[in-house]
């Protein structure tokens, strides 16, 4: 992360439901193969950043720069297909589909002609979902929807994932499965925001954290000098 | 009553299922990706038949045969597809995001330019088509002779479903379509061309209805009066399938269609009551109809900005009232006799208009299906008048109790229900009661309606009846503002805002949305008595379902935000109407135009967009 | 006194278990904290209590009668107040014209359509607005608040029905330390004043150690830990699956 040119480039956004304005400036940047903690308390604005990054959200001020090029005025899907991928708070698999098929919506052919993501690439890093393919995805646990949800961001072949809270509600062991494949993905030298509550899980992830408090950056820095209290 | 006639009358069934069924798997279709409940796919079924009775004979020329006639119908469905793509291209894509009510009235504007387009291109009269070559007129079936054509329509159906089973199953197009009926936002953000999907989508719903208008050439002629028929019909289907659902649109098109084939043999003159009953019964006990999903979404989003805080008239608008008191008070000293006509019509309309934006405005529910309670005020008033005799008095006094009370008897049902699916059911309820007063002839003379209907001789002067109406109308506004003024209002508008808070702080949310569609009712019916006596007669228009989008547009036009938009609403839309009607046949398309571009233009209302011009101009004058 | 029991309370969605078995009593005066990681189970239990969710089996008593099932504006007569972890005020109005609405509610005035609302238990909402402090907003629409001041609206809407019983949905939510701490305090002196029952969620720990007087731990639909605010902070099976190794400590705390 030291030196590397930065991929993302949040600069001074803002954004407002209605009248009522929910982010102040928010500044930060993402280095390629780096892994960013997007913390705070609820809501303090960290769904708002990442869904304002990702275009589902009208930005009232600043920008949003991506491999150079500013994508603040660019909708989701064009976003997307620029190679930043989104695995939303609440999941929103589509429930109504299969494994296979949700995976089927997100795929994109890889950038630069590589092979890229394939279902049974990803069913090694999600061994769970290997053994249900065909099963609706409403009939999947809570920890294995927000694999699919990962995965199914995965097949669109993404430079960088934003992912909003991919621990949440998942029981520890879960978690812990959690980690270790977006670990491997970091090894594979993607990038990452995540937006996390879990202190543990960030640590084990991040190289950085930035704090969002009412809607404005607090700190960046080090996940190690952030006060454990301010997790909450 | 033998078996094989009743199994004659089952196959009967199901061939106008199966028919039924693919115009609306088309509507469910578009629905499901895009939200959007669109009236002109009625208007797209009209030009499939159009089409295909123009193509399908030129074809038969060249070559006599069955493959011909399938080319042919295809070809109009493919074109009619090309038609689906242009509309969605040029109006639908810029209204995904409005709220319900404007979408459904914007593509109803559709509705009214394709019927003065489809009158100019093919003439009032029906155009019947040819049949088709090889299918036998008729097969013996237990002894029962059945339509060879309702055998190949029964085998389509079922066909078209398979194909779309595939589409949906085995396609990328189909998945994509699948996941963004469930959430279209999710689709978009994984990098799926929302606009593109939904042009597609528009080309294959579109497709459908043009080729369920195609099919229906041998047995049904082409005219201009199909596209609303055929829109009730599929939305019932639709709705009771459930919305989005196309198996649902399966099941449900056969319930409909056997229940129209049984029940004709019961009451000749059901079938359209039928439909519309099945509808609200299914509505009543599983809300989200056969195979439909409650959807979160739905509802939220579609939740219209209605009026804000209430503020007492400040000095302004106490003049304004006064000025428009008086006018109206003294408008018989210095006007003719046509403004006095055009002023009695206006009011009534205002009055209808302000009730109708209690319910919308107020209350957060689009009733879709208004002009019922006009109608049944008027029908009351008319009825009983000139079939058993009364006054006109206690005519007028009976037409908005007997409104309110039917009013009331079916927003029990309505009152259930938000959203869409509440537009939906207040849309048949509307033509349930149509249903009954065009097919009932005995009773309400059926088209023709009933004529004789005269105020009293004391009110028979033009200025005295101006007079008469103008005291009502003014009273029943005036107490209809004071009751949004009242606990009553508030307790209507705090169940729009937040059904969870009004319901923890002890409001009966259903009982207040019930008590608000009498009230509305009752003060249509009163508009509408009014209204009869005025015109002297009463025909099934008065509740069609041109009236209720009459009230709609004049309350668009007003503005749903503020309590007197619909009024001033009602008097531009009435007068633009007397104007432009006399100049031109094709008044229908500049009423169609003018509804496209105001939805386009003023999505909240013409005083609603004075009103936000003069909070920025303030705005810009603070230091 | 017992305000509150319930008894051996179920839940289940599409065959998974949300709540199961779960009993408590909240006393007047007092404050209950109901936590527990997402999905433990606390909105299902919240629900049930407050009427939005019917429960498969079980009872939930007030003052000894059995409100389980019932709808919640019935449960609000019985005198169960309850505010919503996402604001729900009536956006369109003022301040004072909500809480003027909430107790023509309480009064069963909603049908009268003749006298305006305006003039409509001014002095008793303006004695609300007063206690929890945004009378000088009372003319201000709710839409245009800041947040901490809509979760004061709030407040004073579930007291307008002057309940036995308050039910709080992470009143605190998205509200600065300071303002939570104030909001808080307001809670726990008009319970105890008034010897109304309070039963709340809440993520913010240092909230629920500061104001519960005792704390119900829910995981995975069930009750794992319960009792004085001391003791469930050093209960291991809660820190494990809930507060973590680092928090809930001394240092953890503001």
């Amino acid at each position: 992360m030291t030196g590397a040119a930065p991929i993302l480039r949040v600069d001074r956004l803002c954004a407002a439901y209605g009248l009522a304005q929910v982010l102040f400036e928010v500044s930060f940047t993402l280095a390629r193969g780096e892994t960013i903690a997007l913390t705070g308390r609820n809501g303090a604005g960290k769904t708002t950043t990442l869904k304002t990054i990702m275009g589902l959200l009208r930005a009232s001020g600043g920008s949003v720069s991506f491999l150079d090029e500013d994508v603040t005025r660019l909708k989701p899907f064009e976003i997307a297909r620029r190679g930043l991928g989104y695995a939303p708070e609440d999941r929103r698999i589509f429930t109504d589909l299969t494994v296979d098929e949700n995976l089927e919506v997100g795929r994109r052919a890889a950038r630069g002609g590589g092979a890229g993501f394939t279902p049974d690439v990803l069913f090694e890093i999600f061994p769970n979902l290997a053994e249900m393919r065909h099963r609706r995805a409403s009939a999947m646990s809570g920890g294995e929807q927000q694999m699919l949800a990962i995965a199914r961001t995965l097949m669109g072949n993404p430079v960088a994932l934003l992912l909003d809270e991919p621990s949440e509600g998942l029981a520890p062991v879960i978690v812990d499965q959690m980690a270790e494949a977006l670990l491997r993905l970091k090894a594979q030298g993607l990038s990452m925001v995540l937006s996390e509550q879990n202190a543990e899980f960030a640590a084990a992830i991040a190289d950085r954290a930035v704090l969002l408090e009412k809607g404005a950056v607090r700190f960046v820095g080090p996940l190690g000098d952030l006060a454990s209290a301010d997790w909450f | 009553m033998d078996a094989s006639f009743l199994v004659a009358q089952l196959l009967t069934g199901l061939a106008s299922a199966s028919s039924l069924f693919i115009t609306a798997s088309g509507l469910t279709l578009v629905f499901g990706v895009t939200r959007i409940v669109n009236f002109a796919h009625g208007s797209l079924f009209m030009l499939g038949a159009y089409l295909a009775v123009t193509i399908v004979p030129r074809l038969l020329d060249l070559h006599y045969s069955l493959p011909m006639f399938a080319l042919g119908a295809l070809a109009a469905a493919l074109i009619v597809g090309l038609i689906g793509v242009a509309i969605e291209l040029i109006l639908l894509r810029r209204i995904y995001r409005a709220p319900e009510i404007f979408q459904l009235l914007a593509t109803f504007g559709v509705v009214l330019v394709v019927q003065d387009l489809v009158i100019r291109i093919w003439g009032p009269l029906d155009i019947l088509g040819p049949r088709a070559p090889g299918v036998p007129r008729s097969v013996e079936i237990l002894g029962q002779r059945i339509s060879g054509y309702d055998l190949v329509l029964i085998a389509v159906g079922p066909t078209i479903l398979g194909l779309l089973w595939l589409l949906m199953r085995r396609t990328r197009f189909g998945v994509l379509v699948r996941a963004a009926t469930q959430d279209r936002e999710m689709v978009g953000a994984l990098g799926v061309d929302q606009a593109k999907l939904f042009t597609a989508t528009l080309f294959v719903g579109s497709f459908l209805a043009g080729l369920g208008g195609a099919l229906q050439i041998p047995f049904k002629p082409a005219q201009p009066a199909m596209d609303i028929a055929i829109i009730s019909e599929t939305f019932v289907v639709t709705v009771v399938g459930g919305m989005g659902s196309i198996p649902g649109a399966f099941l449900a098109a056969i319930a409909i269609g056997l229940l129209q084939a049984f029940g004709a043999l019961i009451i000749p003159e059901s079938t359209l009551v039928m439909a519309f009953l099945l509808m609200a019964v299914v509505l009543v006990v599983r809300p989200w109809g056969f195979l439909g999903k409650p959807d979160a979404h739905l509802g939220a989003r579609t939740a219209i900005e209605g009026v804000k805080s209430l503020t007492p008239l400040d000095a302004t608008g106490k003049a304004v009232v006064a000025i428009a008191l008086v006018a109206g008070a003294t408008l018989p000293l210095w006007s003719d006799a046509y403004g006095l006509k055009v002023a009695i019509e206006t009011l009534c309309f205002a009055l209808a208009a302000f009730a109708l934006n209690l319910l919308i405005g107020v209350g957060g529910m689009v009733s879709f299906g208004h002009a019922a309670w006009f109608g049944v005020g008027a029908y009351a008033a008319g009825l009983l008048t000139v079939k058993l005799g009364l006054h006109m008095a206690p005519a007028l006094i009976a037409a908005p109790l007997i409104a309110g009370a039917v009013a009331a008897f079916i927003g029990y049902f309505i009152v259930r229900l938000s959203g869409i699916y509440l537009a939906m059911l207040t849309l048949a309820a509307a033509q349930l009661i149509y249903a009954l007063c065009f097919q009932w002839v005995a009773v309400t003379g059926g088209d023709n309606g009933v004529v004789g209907v005269w105020p009293a001789e004391w009110a028979a002067a033009r200025a005295v009846y101006y007079g008469l109406t103008f005291l009502l109308c003014v009273a029943a506004i005036w107490l209809l503002r004071r009751a949004i003024h009242a606990p009553f209002g508030y307790a209507l508008r705090g169940a729009r805002d937040s059904h969870l808070r009004a319901e923890a702080v002890g409001i009966d949310v259903k009982g207040q949305r019930l008590a608000a569609f009498a009230l509305a009712g009752a003060a249509t019916g009163l508009a509408g008595g009014l209204y009869a006596f005025s015109k002297g007669s009463i025909d099934p228009t008065l509740l069609s379902i041109p009236m209720s989008i009459d009230f709609l547009a004049m309350v668009l036009i007003g503005g749903v935000q503020t309590l007197f938009g619909p009024v001033i609403g009602a008097g531009l839309l009435h007068a633009a109407k007397d104007f432009i009607m006399p100049l031109t046949d094709l008044w229908r398309t500049w009423l169609g135009l003018t509804i496209v571009a105001l939805v386009l233009a003023f999505p909240q209302g013409v005083l609603g967009g004075l009103a936000q011009w003069r909070a920025r101009f303030a705005r810009s004058r603070k230091p | 006194m017992t305000v509150l029991a319930v008894e051996g309370l179920s839940k289940s969605f599409d065959g998974v278990r949300a709540a199961q078995n779960v009993g408590f009593t909240v006393n007047a005066g007092e404050l209950v904290a109901l936590i527990g990681p997402n999905g433990a189970g606390k909105s299902t239990t919240f629900n049930m209590v407050g009427g939005q969710l019917k429960p498969d089996s079980g009872r939930i008593l007030l003052d000894g009668n059995d409100i389980a099932g019932l709808s919640p504006r019935l449960i609000l007569r019985r005198g169960v107040g309850r505010t919503f972890q996402i604001a729900q005020s009536f956006l369109s109005m003022t301040v004072i014209e909500n809480v003027q609405l909430a107790i023509a509610a309480r009064e069963r005035e909603t049908m009268r359509m003749g006298a305006p609302l305006r003039g409509l238990h001014a002095d008793e909402a303006q004695t609300l607005l007063d206690k929890v402090g945004v009378a000088d907003q009372a003319e201000t629409l709710v839409a245009h608040l800041a947040y901490a001041d809509i979760k004061r609206v709030e407040f004073a809407l579930a007291l307008a029905a002057r309940p036995r019983m308050l039910l709080m949905d992470e009143p605190t939510a998205g509200m600065a330390p300071a303002e939570r701490k104030s909001l808080m305090t307001l809670v726990a002196t008009t319970a105890k004043t008034n010897g109304a029952a309070v039963l709340f969620t809440e993520h913010d720990v240092a909230s629920v150690f500061a104001h519960a007087d005792r704390v119900l731990v829910m995981a995975r639909g069930e009750i794992i830990a319960r009792g004085a605010p001391d003791e469930v902070r050093a209960d291991p099976l809660v820190r494990e699956v809930y507060l973590g190794r680092s928090a809930g400590t001394p240092g953890g705390q503001r």
